[in-house]
């Protein structure tokens, strides 16, 4: 199974190492005989203007060639994919509720919750890492998740790999 | 090229009529292969070029995926375009536009639906009138105003004609004032073309020149389904308020009258016994054609205009005689000396100028012959070959619009407003690639 891992990466930012989770999970996968690629969609959040272009953008993309997909974070999570399922390690909270209470801020946030309503829900799975962040997914979206929590090391990695793959 | 082009073909529509002319006119261009598709049972005008019925717009759609070119005809009647509405949703193509205003039509087929009807019909309002078709569309539901299809100021001002272009690959309007209306409110390939004034009327306009009446009276004709924007009790009004212009005129209307306004005219007529009048009814194509070939003066004064170009016009410019028009719609865009124009609206002026033609026979016969000349320079073969153009510059823009149409529907899943630069930010990046 051809398994694309999506995260998204602020360039020259630190998260763009690929010693994170989804590196970690990437290299899990591969571990578990699958074939398995991180795919890493640029997301720069210093213009609040730009974040739904930004958002667009990902949701213009086409994946061929990729039998599923795992996603890690906003907006990278809003790709299109038949077998998309979303770990929502980044979710949208840190930019949303960093946006300016301007008339703009205000458009960008709703634009922002109504594509997590329809986007995520388009999802054939979704994980949480943790109970509160589950929670606050319902609370925000209406949309239940999984539980699955970011191993503590890599003795954790290989049985979450399996639990996205399945 | 394989072009499907998707029509009435009833007997008595005007569209069909201009349907078979112009398939007829395509069909004999180089290369290009034309099928007429028409929905229903009832019977047909006979046409010259290969015709498929269709019941079921969905299956329809599926036999028209591998056309090079699909060709939809639109106008505000719904159990005549409510089938094509349908289909061009599913299998998008070129729509032309026959009429401005397509409210009737519209919220006709959206109560096919009464569960969602409400919900339809306020979201299409808003989205394409924004808070004055919104505030319109609750006033009505709330049922604290008339339906806005029942008054011409609510549908001349809400006329709904863009959602007859969701997905649309391009549009065909018959003036320059409509596409230049939709220009502002629809980013795909627009072409303003004139409705085509036929080859065989016009050869026949100019082989003959309108016999004197027995009674040496002015003919004058209007022409069409009257419906009170045709300003027929205008007309009866204005000939009774003047019996001298009334003893020189005979005025005949052909085409269907709605049950009551024939009451009115009829009431006026009988308070009018001094203006001589005949209202027709409809007419089969003998009897207009005759009719119109004895006519001095066609009368059309249309106001307000919800057609985007006229067909009783582009047929009265073919038999070269004086036309006396409102200076509105596609009447307003023709050529000035072809013509005799007055304001929109005025029936002064247009009893003054009808005065004129009616005592000056050498001015209507130098307005026919120009109505004439423009008649010869915009038939059946001329629309054909600029339509075929355009279905060229269409193809060269699909790729852009399908984009962009994709990116509508995200942002609209994510309730985007309209005020986010998003919009602006697309507008730039794809708008060059629409323009020819």
């Amino acid at each position: 199974v051809r398994i694309a891992v999506l995260d998204r990466q602020t360039p020259f930012a630190t998260r763009d190492r690929d010693d994170g989770s989804a590196g970690r999970l990437c290299r899990a996968l591969c571990e578990r005989g699958h074939e398995a690629a991180l795919v890493r969609l640029p997301f720069d959040v210093v213009a609040p203007e730009t974040i739904v272009d930004q958002m667009l953008a990902v949701r213009l993309l086409s994946l061929e060639g990729v039998d599923r997909v795992i996603a890690l974070a906003f907006p990278a999570y809003y790709v299109r994919h038949d077998e998309r399922v979303v770990w929502a390690l980044d979710g949208h909270g840190p930019v949303s509720d960093g946006l300016p209470n301007t008339v703009l801020g205000r458009c960008v946030r709703r634009a922002v919750l109504a594509a997590e309503r329809s986007f995520l829900a388009e999802s054939r799975r979704i994980h949480a890492p943790s109970a509160a962040a589950a929670g606050r997914l319902r609370a925000d979206t209406g949309l239940d998740a999984e539980v699955l929590r970011i191993p503590r090391g890599e003795a954790g990695w290989p049985d979450a790999a399996e639990a996205l793959a399945r | 090229m394989r072009l499907a082009w998707v029509t009435p073909l009833a007997s008595e529509s005007a569209i069909g009529e201009f349907s078979r002319h112009v398939a007829a006119a395509l069909a004999a261009q180089a290369g290009v292969d034309v099928e007429l598709w028409t929905a229903g049972t009832g019977p047909l005008a006979p046409a010259e070029v290969a015709m498929h019925r269709f019941d079921d717009p969905a299956a329809a759609a599926d036999a028209l995926r591998d056309r090079d070119v699909v060709i939809h005809n639109i106008g505000n009647f719904l159990p005549w375009h409510g089938a094509i509405y349908d289909l061009a949703r599913r299998r998008p193509g070129i729509v032309i536009l026959h009429d401005r205003v397509l409210h009737h039509m519209l919220s006709g087929a959206w109560q096919r639906d009464p569960a969602t009807f409400a919900t339809t019909y306020r979201a299409r309002l808003r989205a394409y009138h924004g808070e004055p078709g919104a505030w319109a569309a609750r006033e009505f539901l709330a049922g604290t105003r008339p339906p806005p299809w029942a008054r011409y100021e609510d549908v001349v001002e809400l006329p709904l004609d863009v959602d007859a272009l969701d997905g649309a690959r391009g549009a065909v309007t018959h003036s320059e004032g409509h596409a230049e209306r939709l220009r502002a409110r629809w980013p795909g390939p627009i072409l303003a073309l004139p409705l085509p004034s036929y080859r065989e009327l016009s050869a026949r306009g100019a082989a003959t020149a309108p016999e004197p009446r027995a009674d040496g009276r002015v003919q004058l004709t209007t022409v069409g389904h009257v419906i009170p924007n045709k300003h027929v009790d205008g007309v009866i009004g204005l000939l009774a308020a003047d019996s001298c212009l009334a003893a020189r005129v005979h005025y005949t209307v052909a085409g269907h009258i709605e049950a009551p306004f024939r009451e009115e005219f009829e009431r006026l007529i009988h308070e009018s016994p001094h203006v001589a009048v005949d209202l027709l009814g409809w007419c089969d194509d003998e009897r207009l054609d005759r009719l119109m070939g004895e006519t001095d003066v066609f009368v059309n004064l249309r106001d307000p205009v919800f057609e985007s170009g006229s067909a009783s016009l582009a047929r009265e410019l073919a038999y070269g005689r004086a036309i006396l028009c409102f200076d509105a719609g596609s009447f307003g865009e023709l050529p000035d000396d072809t013509v005799a124009r007055v304001p929109a609206g005025d029936l002064d002026a247009a009893a003054v100028e009808l005065a004129r033609l009616v005592g000056d026979p050498d001015r209507r016969a130098r307005l026919g012959e120009r109505a004439l000349a423009l008649a010869r320079g915009r038939d059946e073969t001329a629309y054909a070959v600029a339509l075929l153009g355009f279905v060229a510059e269409v193809q060269r823009a699909a790729p852009a619009l399908s984009l962009l149409d994709r990116a509508a529907a995200e942002l609209a899943r994510m309730r985007a407003d309209p005020t986010l630069p998003t919009f602006d930010a697309v507008a730039r990046a794809l708008g060059p690639a629409l323009r020819p």
